[in-house]
């Protein structure tokens, strides 16, 4: 109403107005293109931003075993914790169940980045993850947390509970050989058969046979032999063969009166490919997990695990 | 001559149990100790040592050898082979230094010379019961 009078009394004003009014529909026009634009690059850009951010936040993958939880460790793995942050090795934690597929698992986190998956529990977590993840591509570390079950830290010269964050920072990388079941699944540490009748062929070239019926059985790689007297030695991880050590039974008088077994000095083979069956079916415990087998074939994938290591360890 | 008292612990990488028979071919490039029995043929890069006991039905090659058992077959190596009391040889040996002591048996041809035997071939008989029959002993 106003602007009718004041036009009525002055048409400058009503031009001026007009303009005013072109001006700013311009520039709303121009920064309604903008803001279309802009939101064209945020939508392009998102996906590498997440990328960038998962490569950053993500670079670490930690499987929990359950029981690290609990409350003997609770203290233990908020140290733990606390270091990862100071640390910088702050990643995604997934609580891992003896019915986690470990493989997909880690194969869903390498696609948003994860280059080093951590282990938090002992040598059966490891075996749990690494039985079916050993040859997927990614750096391997462990923190060992609890005093009981962890050799194969000890091995790997990684110090137990939080003082492994250390040797998590310093991300002293070796390459370890890892053995292979029937192409199937995968083990660290070693093998072990009790007492059965077995044929043995090493490397397609030579059979190994036993005077005695039954025959103990080991296959060592990152842990020693359980054989007694082996205990020491024969731990050559990165040579690219696996060892096995066959101890025949014996019967004596001795041992049936004691009902302790006896046995006659090992034998240690290396090899690459090892070939055992036998006509009944034998327990087999590779990386502490039983099974029942009738025949299995044994190779070496050499240097073919990238692992964390401390100084102290045994290779 | 290396010494072959050290073959033990994380030096020895094969070894053949007393109650254990091997049949084939037995290849190592590390130290083997045979105890028990083995047929077929060996081969080493290293160093071989047959106990007292042991039975060997095969062709052995090794860079040094220490035989207290029995071998049955051709023996060559490159650089020493020691035939304690206890062994018996029967068949050929190539070696460059061979060693035989008092009570030990080679029966077969002993060649020393070839390349083991270029800076100087050399045959040591301790004393005693020595059954050589063909003993040959050159330098080439």
């Amino acid at each position: 109403m106003k602007t009718t009078i004041s036009s009525a009394k002055n048409p400058n004003v009503s031009v001026r107005t007009a303009r005013r009014v072109a001006q700013s529909a311009a520039r709303i026009v121009s920064a309604r293109n903008e803001i279309a634009s802009i939101r064209e690059l945020v939508r392009t850009a998102r996906p590498h931003l997440a990328e960038v951010a998962n490569a950053r936040n993500n670079a670490y993958l930690y499987l929990y075993d359950s029981f690290v939880r609990e409350s003997p460790h609770k203290d233990v793995m908020r140290i733990v914790e606390k270091r990862f942050v100071d640390f910088g090795l702050s990643g995604k934690v997934i609580r891992i169940t003896p019915f986690t597929n470990c493989r997909s698992l880690i194969e869903d986190e390498l696609r948003y980045g994860v280059k080093t998956v951590v282990v938090v529990g002992n040598n059966e977590t490891v075996a749990k993850v690494m039985s079916r993840a050993a040859d997927l591509d990614v750096v391997f570390g462990l923190i060992a947390v609890g005093k009981k079950d962890n050799e194969l830290a000890e091995s790997l010269g990684i110090p137990l509970n939080e003082e492994a964050c250390n040797t998590l920072a310093a991300r002293k990388i070796e390459l370890v050989d890892y053995g292979v079941i029937n192409n199937q699944r995968f083990f660290l540490t070693s093998i072990h058969i009790q007492n059965a009748r077995l044929r043995i062929t090493c490397d397609n070239t030579f059979v190994v046979k036993a005077d005695k019926e039954n025959v103990e059985l080991a296959v060592s790689n990152l842990l020693p032999s359980s054989v007694q007297g082996m205990t020491k030695g024969f731990l050559h991880p990165q040579d690219g063969k696996l060892e096995v050590i066959i101890r025949p039974q014996v019967s004596g008088v001795l041992s049936g009166l004691f009902n302790r077994r006896a046995y006659s000095k090992p034998s240690v083979f290396p090899f690459r490919r090892l070939l055992v069956s036998a006509a009944r079916p034998f327990v087999m415990t590779a990386d502490g997990r039983e099974t029942q087998e009738s025949s299995v074939e044994i190779t070496v994938a050499p240097k073919k695990l990238k692992m964390i290591v401390g100084k102290e360890r045994r290779f | 001559m290396p010494n072959m008292d050290k073959m033990g612990g994380d030096d020895v990488e094969t070894i053949v149990g007393p109650s254990v028979r091997v049949e084939g071919d037995f290849v190592s490039q590390g130290n083997i100790v045979i105890e028990g029995q083995v047929s077929g043929s060996i081969k080493t890069e290293k160093n071989l040592r047959v106990e007292q006991g042991a039975k060997i039905a095969a062709n052995v090659t090794a860079d040094s050898a220490l035989i207290a058992g029995e071998v049955k077959g051709n023996i060559k190596a490159m650089n020493t082979l020691e035939l304690t009391p206890s062994a018996r040889v029967d068949g050929d040996v190539e070696v460059k230094t061979l060693i035989i002591a008092a009570g030990a048996a080679l029966n077969g041809r002993c060649i020393m010379g070839g390349d083991a035997g270029l800076n100087g071939a050399k045959t040591r008989v301790k004393s005693g019961s020595y059954e050589d029959n063909n003993l040959i002993s050159k330098e080439s």
